[in-house]
């Protein structure tokens, strides 16, 4: 790559980040401001945010490169970002989360949880579990950013770890949420466009959609396809594997699943729904946030697939396989850099760096902040019992401090093939510990303390269960159940030890939230029913709102006919 | 469909592009329809009620 002009490209990139780094800190003057923007963040910036935030490193990179071998069968994974990770995100859990947010005056995720069921323990419970859980995740696309930059640029990771923590510390630490939010709308915008360019241009050159797609069929039955994937069940790239099979339990369960419903339940942007006025606000976020999540989820997962027809046609190889004639050792995580630098013009390889670094850097500074604002507001000040008003900001700065410190040390001591892992512990902790209390907190009033308390613990003592003595991947890593029981998993070699522990953690989360919340009493039961009322009273402001509008055209149309309404 | 004839992918296509489609759409419909549901107006109850004293008074009962 020529230095003379990524250096200057980047240099200007920095500087607008670093400009609306500075109007977020001008814009912020109290907690409300550094935590939620002040509820007053334009509809089109939240769902740039959002979407900037959900898409990471791992996921164009290593997802992309995981569809090279998987094929597109993957596609479930964007159909489900979308359909739960936005519109039943937005139009269901974002429009109640917002009203009951604003009646609780909560400002966090864990705030919310706690106010809502009138618990400090719910509250602090949940940062602490944020704190100690996030940062694995964090870590995970820290490196993963550092690796993009050591590998493209030769920059030395521990450089490249410091130029993210340090880049993303400066705004994140000034401006807070709002900081967060306007880089956050640069970076998606930049991600975008490259998505897009990305996606037109390979099927361009693979001579068209339904061209390029039968060509990736035949391939899966001539020779370079894996025999590996078919002993564990594949159909070939472009259909899904055997129901039931290992590989099967492996997209659907893990990836899928886990990923794709998973998402409705993630801090960092479930805090998002809050930092908008009004509902109209989330109406309008759900236009650009199906168009973002259509085009920059779907796009790896459509390009590493079709990545083979690619290497095929000019090597003679599978994308894998290219990989491993380059360095030696085959490693899907290459699959998509080595494709943009061999298969798309020149210039696009430096679009593509501000792609991959806007990508790191989005999700970065929103987990920074979630973590920052878990430890100080939903932690410290709740249980010092400090006014969060009075320091609110500093303290919270001195929180995202502490989460920028601890996710660079874990960053240089976690080894590079737990990446992968660490984000899947972090999404399953999260969906097994907190979907099911969040959504009944959302919709059924009959949800109580002991109730919502059961089913975060249950679901995260099952899902860490998973992950110790269940699911052989992440149990090969801690080695306990090995050293117990001289398997990686207590199901031994059979299917079970491919299906994902939130198979299991949900439906025990779901129950005890639900037969625990019977067996006892709602305690706050005013708030519960003020929260519901003002839910209902929306609805009928809404529904009386529109009948305005219809009656003041219905008004005007009749008036210039010149007859009596 | 797209050349591809694996009846699983097929539907994730239909749903992915369904589910951007439909979020657009109902981004374009739900446009202005909603109105300025603010903090205040969800708050009180006054505006509630003033808002229907309002539309009588302006539209002269049902129509």
């Amino acid at each position: 790559m020529s230095f003379e002009i990524l250096i200057p490209v980047v240099i200007i990139y920095l500087g607008i980040i670093g400009f609306l780094g500075i109007k977020g800190y001008k814009g912020t003057k109290n907690s409300s401001d550094y935590l939620l923007g002040g509820r007053n963040i334009n509809p089109f910036v939240m769902a740039l945010s959002y979407g900037a935030t959900f898409i990471s490193t791992s996921a164009i990179v290593g997802f992309g490169g995981i569809a090279s071998q998987f094929g597109l069968s993957l596609l479930w994974l964007p159909a489900l970002n979308i359909l739960f990770g936005i519109f039943i995100a937005f139009i269901f859990y974002g429009k109640r989360t917002r009203a009951m947010g604003l009646h609780l005056e909560s400002h966090t995720f864990p705030e919310f949880l706690g106010k809502r069921v009138n618990s400090k323990f719910v509250q602090v419970f949940t940062g602490v579990i944020i704190f100690l859980s996030m940062p694995l995740y964090t870590a995970a696309v820290l490196i993963g950013g550092a690796k993009i930059l050591e590998g493209l640029l030769n920059v030395p990771f521990e450089y490249s770890v410091a130029f993210f923590s340090i880049l993303v510390a400066i705004y994140v630490i000034m401006g807070g949420i709002k900081g967060v939010m306007y880089t956050d709308a640069l970076q998606g915008v930049l991600m975008f466009l490259g998505m897009l360019f990305l996606l037109v241009a390979t099927y361009v050159k693979l001579g068209g959609i339904s061209s390029s797609h039968q060509q990736l069929a035949e391939l899966s039955q001539s020779e370079i396809f894996p025999q590996g994937l078919k002993a564990l069940g594949s159909n070939g790239w472009t259909a899904s594997p055997e129901l039931g099979s290992p590989l099967w339990w492996i997209i659907f369960s893990s990836l899928v699943f886990g990923v794709g419903i998973g998402v409705l339940a993630q801090p960092q942007l479930c805090v998002r729904y809050m930092t908008v006025r009004s509902n109209k606000e989330l109406n309008r976020a759900v236009i650009i946030g199906g168009i973002f999540i259509l085009i920059t989820v779907a796009t790896p997962y459509i390009v590493g697939a079709l990545s083979n027809v690619y290497f095929y046609n000019e090597q003679g190889l599978s994308a894998v396989q290219a990989t491993a004639a380059i360095n030696g050792k085959a490693n899907v995580d290459e699959v998509i850099p080595l494709f943009i630098s061999t298969a798309m013009p020149k210039w696009f390889g430096y679009a593509f760096m501000l792609v991959i670094i806007s990508a790191a850097m989005s999700t970065l500074s929103s987990q920074f902040h979630a973590i920052g604002t878990a430890i100080s507001r939903d932690v410290y000040s709740a249980i010092s019992k400090r006014s969060h008003d009075k320091y609110g900001v500093l303290i919270s700065r001195i929180g995202v401090i502490i989460s920028i410190l601890i996710t660079v040390i874990l960053s240089f001591n976690m080894g590079s093939g737990i990446i992968a892992r660490a984000t899947a512990i972090f999404f399953g902790i999260m969906a097994s510990g907190f979907l099911a209390p969040y959504t009944a907190a959302l919709f059924w009033k009959r949800l109580t303390r002991v109730g919502m308390i059961a089913g975060m613990i249950s679901g995260i003592a099952v899902v860490c269960f998973g992950f110790l003595f269940l699911h052989s991947k992440e149990a090969a890593v801690f080695g306990i159940c090995r050293a117990i029981t001289g398997e990686n998993s207590l199901f031994g070699t059979s299917v079970g030890q491919f299906i994902d522990p939130l198979v299991f953690a949900l439906p025990v989360s779901t129950l005890s939230t639900i037969i625990f919340s019977l067996m006892t009493q709602v305690e706050n039961k005013n708030t519960v029913d003020e929260c519901f009322a003002l839910v209902k009273k929306q609805k009928r402001l809404i529904k009386k709102s529109n009948q305005k509008t219809l009656n003041k055209i219905k008004f005007k149309f009749f008036s210039k006919k010149g007859k009596k309404l | 469909m797209f050349g591809i004839s694996d009846a699983s992918v097929i539907i994730a296509i239909i749903i992915l592009i369904g589910s951007a489609l439909t979020s657009i759409i109902y981004g374009i419909v739900k446009w202005n329809s909603e109105g300025e549901i603010t903090k205040e107006q969800l708050l009180e109850e006054e505006i509630w009620e003033n808002e229907e004293s309002l539309i009588d008074k302006e539209l002269g009962g049902d129509l």
